[in-house]
């Protein structure tokens, strides 16, 4: 039977009760990431040695058409440096002759960089009522929503991004189940909710008190001792800032037509709580404590700039013709309006940035014949921005209180028409026109191959504050993606190779002179790349993985040489219960660790998974799976569909159960 | 300093596309719950060599999704008339594409019996253009339903793994959940499905 707590006959219903929980402990090492000599940012030293423990406890409950939910996470940190240990790693840093103001102010950089970091949070992060019957779902609390393809509005649980944002507000969706025909209609409104804590940076969130946020953490003075211009010693308050300013969102979204076509709308309507005006007006009149009482974010993305913005999409398709395949067009514009006041003109009046309009063009085709599939998707988006979330991500010029780890925050996800692991180079869909074709043959039950090539003209890739899109030949580069790969699969299914190979290459339209060291060059970004998954099956429940990626690099503006970098993971599986792994990762490129003179970097760690493959002992459902993690991995930038982030290097050991009931 | 990198590494290793993403090596496929052949035994209701077995689990939460043929499938459309296996997959992950031709057969097998899958698919935007293909290359012949939004596999799967399957009974009770595929995890799925549809 499986997993739940079921307390039956309750009026007449059975009450379902479903618990998952996820704990994670992990300790970090210096996992090698502070690079300059000397002063380094904090960011690199204050990840070094601390540990923490991250848990999530998802409880769930079912009875009759209803659910409620609530999810609540923490994140507690232990091991982090005293300040008498700051201000001697200040001191050694800065190095002997250093004078004590130049101490005093490294020593408070690490503070400042503390004082949003590895904070002990527990809050309750999702909470829920719902009511499900056939073709109607009611949700009042946190929910995921997408509308078309995503252009519009999307925000879906992608944990790969460390990141799970949902609304808080209310949603309504009809799906009825008409025959011969398709109808479904969604309308929702609320409050944005991203995760308050990055488990990648031990960062923390904070928002401005929303009544719809109760318990989440809140902002807190900054106290630092500072040297004022006579040398006099003297405590100085910063006070609390928030690191978000709650974003409020409605959105609606219909689809109706007989089965074989489909016509669609959508709209959003994003409202930026924003204090610009109120800003404005408090320097104007030379009052103090402005940004704290009237927190604006420090910002030149124009995806931020504005205070509403309006997106809407109309679309068409054709979920079946006939045996041959689908198609999926959809046209989108959106209007970012009422742009940030900059300064006052006179009483009421200011200066705004100028609101912006943009479009995007999606399509996508699949025709079928035979053992024969092929898939094009096509895009052209002009000037269409990221709902970009009202979140602190200066770093730079406010290191106390931004919040840079969460800048990818957005709530639409335009497709890419990439593979899905493309790492993105400026901001390529800012502006955009490209397509790609994929094909799939299946040669036999047990062989495919595939292929695909797409082609991109970007003018947002060299310039990634290209606005108004621009289309200068000195903003464009053309990109070539291809790959080629194959499926083949042996006894019984139980033994399966999976490989592909694949080139990217991009051109500057006009070469560039003195880019990096490299010289004159019209290459932005080169790179060949071998992957692979390999399961073997040895006999019985025993089986063997081989898993790995190999890639050449080059790219003139991070280092004027390419470089190889990949890895390899080998499992050996024991099923149901238990795998035993080893890995192996590199990276070639100079001055990967904090000694320039090395050229390769190599990582090697080791796992154990348990999963208890049993349900009715209670010590199974505490200890249902048992993952540990010992040893190195390399930092890396990871992207889903355009979104991308850093994660950075891991040294250490971490260990994660998860219990179910 | 900037690196740059692959996002797969460990995650996919392990025979399960669930995402911890923070952790270095924090993602692993996890068995929600077992089958029945380690569970509890299904309870029959009447003759056991014709009649439906239906367990005690709980009661499966219905949803209703689009189908990605057109129109909109519930999962009570089924309950009551079918034993029904739901399958959380995408196109980007390898065990989910190992898995399927499985499930495939299972579903050839025993779909006289009064057997169906449910493939919802979990593509968002970044993949959703590859459903079709992989549908057509795979033989898929059961029902497919697109849940974009995420929504059903929270309430399902909170932590999102894939492949995640759970087997509901003729009742609507849920008899199993599991997590991942590894070799061999098919026949302990058709040891379920076989004491269901006797």
């Amino acid at each position: 039977m499986a997993r739940a707590v079921d307390i039956e006959n309750v009026g007449g219903e059975t009450l379902t009760l479903d618990i998952t929980n996820t704990s994670a402990w992990a300790y970090h090492f210096d996992n090698r990431n502070d690079f300059a000599e000397g002063t380094p940012s904090p960011l690199t030293l204050n990840d070094d040695r601390y540990g923490e423990w991250l848990d999530r406890l998802n409880v769930q409950l079912f009875y009759w058409r209803l659910r409620a939910g609530v999810r609540v996470d923490t994140a507690t940190y232990g091991g982090q440096p005293s300040d008498a240990k700051l201000y001697s790693t200040a001191t050694k840093r800065v190095g002997p002759g250093a004078s004590g103001v130049q101490i005093n102010d490294y020593y408070n950089a690490f503070r400042r960089d503390l004082h949003t970091r590895f904070r002990n949070t527990y809050y309750p992060s999702k909470l829920f009522l719902g009511y499900t019957s056939p073709g109607i779902d009611l949700t009042l609390g946190d929910f995921y929503a997408q509308l078309g393809r995503g252009l519009v509005f999307s925000v879906r649980k992608v944990d790969e991004l460390a990141t799970d944002t949902t609304v808080r507000g209310a949603k309504a969706q009809f799906k009825p189940n008409i025959k011969d025909a398709q109808l479904s209609a969604t309308i929702f409104a609320g409050q944005m909710n991203p995760i308050r804590v990055d488990e990648a940076s031990g960062r923390q969130l904070s928002g401005n008190g929303s009544p719809l946020f109760f318990g989440f953490p809140r902002p807190r003075d900054f106290t630092y001792y500072n040297f004022d211009e006579q040398g006099h010693a003297e405590y100085v308050t910063e006070r609390a800032r928030p690191s978000y300013l709650e974003d409020s969102v409605v959105g609606a979204g219909i689809e109706a037509g007989p089965k074989f076509m489909v016509l669609g709308g959508n709209a959003s309507w994003l409202f930026r709580k924003s204090f610009d005006t109120e800003f404005v007006d408090c320097a104007a009149a030379g009052r103090k404590d402005c940004a704290f009482r009237y927190p604006v974010f420090d910002t030149t993305n124009q995806a931020r700039l504005h205070n509403r913005v309006f997106t809407a999409s109309g679309s068409l398709s054709f979920p079946k013709l006939g045996e041959y395949g689908e198609l999926y067009m959809e046209l989108a514009t959106q209007k970012l309006g009422q742009g940030r006041a900059t300064s006052e003109t006179g009483p009421g009046e200011y200066v705004r940035v100028p609101d912006r309009t943009g479009y995007a063009a999606y399509l996508s085709a699949t025709l079928r014949a035979g053992p024969v599939s092929v898939n094009f998707e096509g895009k052209h988006y002009r000037s269409f921005f990221p709902l970009s979330g009202n979140i602190n991500a200066s770093g730079a010029s406010d290191p106390t209180f931004s919040t840079p780890e969460f800048d990818f925050v957005a709530y639409n996800q335009v497709p890419t028409a990439e593979p899905i692991y493309v790492e993105q180079l400026g901001q390529p869909n800012l502006c955009v026109t490209g397509g790609r074709a994929r094909g799939d043959w299946r040669i036999s039950p047990k062989i495919a191959a595939y292929t695909w090539v797409g082609h991109y003209v970007s003018f947002s890739e060299i310039d990634a504050n290209n606005f108004d899109c621009k289309t200068d030949d000195k903003l464009r580069t053309g990109t070539w993606d291809a790959a080629i790969g194959g499926d083949l699969s042996f006894e019984g299914g139980k033994s399966n190779v999976k490989a592909w190979a694949g080139a990217r290459n991009t051109n500057r339209a006009v070469a560039a002179d003195n880019v990096n060291t490299s010289g004159a060059t019209d290459a932005f970004y080169r790179e060949g790349y071998v992957r692979y998954d390999i399961t073997k099956h040895i006999a019985g429940d025993f089986s063997i993985q081989a898993q790995g990626l190999h890639r050449h690099r080059y790219e003139p503006l991070l280092t004027s040489d390419s470089w190889n970098e990949g890895e390899n993971y080998t499992a050996l599986h024991w099923s149901p219960h238990f795998a035993f792994i080893f890995g192996y990762e590199y990276l070639g490129r100079r001055g990967c660790t904090p000694d320039p003179k090395t050229t390769v970097c190599h990582y090697f760690n080791g796992g154990l998974q348990f999963r208890s493959a049993d349900t009715e002992k209670l010590a199974a459902k505490i200890f249902d799976t048992i993952s540990l993690f010992v040893g190195q991995r390399r930092g890396a930038i990871r992207c889903v569909s355009g979104v991308c982030r850093q994660f950075p290097p891991f040294e250490g050991a971490r260990l994660e159960l998860v219990s179910r009931f | 300093m900037i690196l740059r990198a692959s996002a797969s590494a460990i995650l996919l290793l392990l025979a399960s596309c669930s995402s911890s993403p923070v952790s270095p090596g924090g993602t692993t496929p996890t068995t929600d719950a077992t089958s029945a052949s380690t569970g509890d035994a299904p309870v029959a209701t009447g003759d056991a060599s014709s009649a439906p077995v239906v367990s005690n689990g709980p009661k499966a939460p219905d949803f209703t999704l689009p189908s990605l043929d057109g129109g909109n499938v519930s999962l009570s459309d089924y309950v009551g008339k079918k034993v029904v296996l739901i399958d959380f997959w995408s196109t980007t992950c390898d065990p989910c594409m190992v898995e399927m031709p499985h499930l495939v057969e299972l579903y050839k097998k025993y779909k006289d019996k009064g057997f169906i899958v449910l493939a919802v698919t979990l593509d968002g935007p970044e993949s959703r253009a590859q459903v079709s293909s992989v549908v057509h290359d795979k033989q898929m012949s059961f029902p497919v339903l697109l849940d974009e939004e995420t929504t059903v596999v929270s309430r399902y799967n909170p932590k999102k793994e894939m492949p995640f399957s759970v087997v509901i009974d003729k009742g609507g009770g849920i008899v199993s959940k599991h997590g991942g595929y590894t070799p061999g995890d098919e026949k302990k799925l058709e040891e379920t499905l076989a004491k269901l549809m006797p």
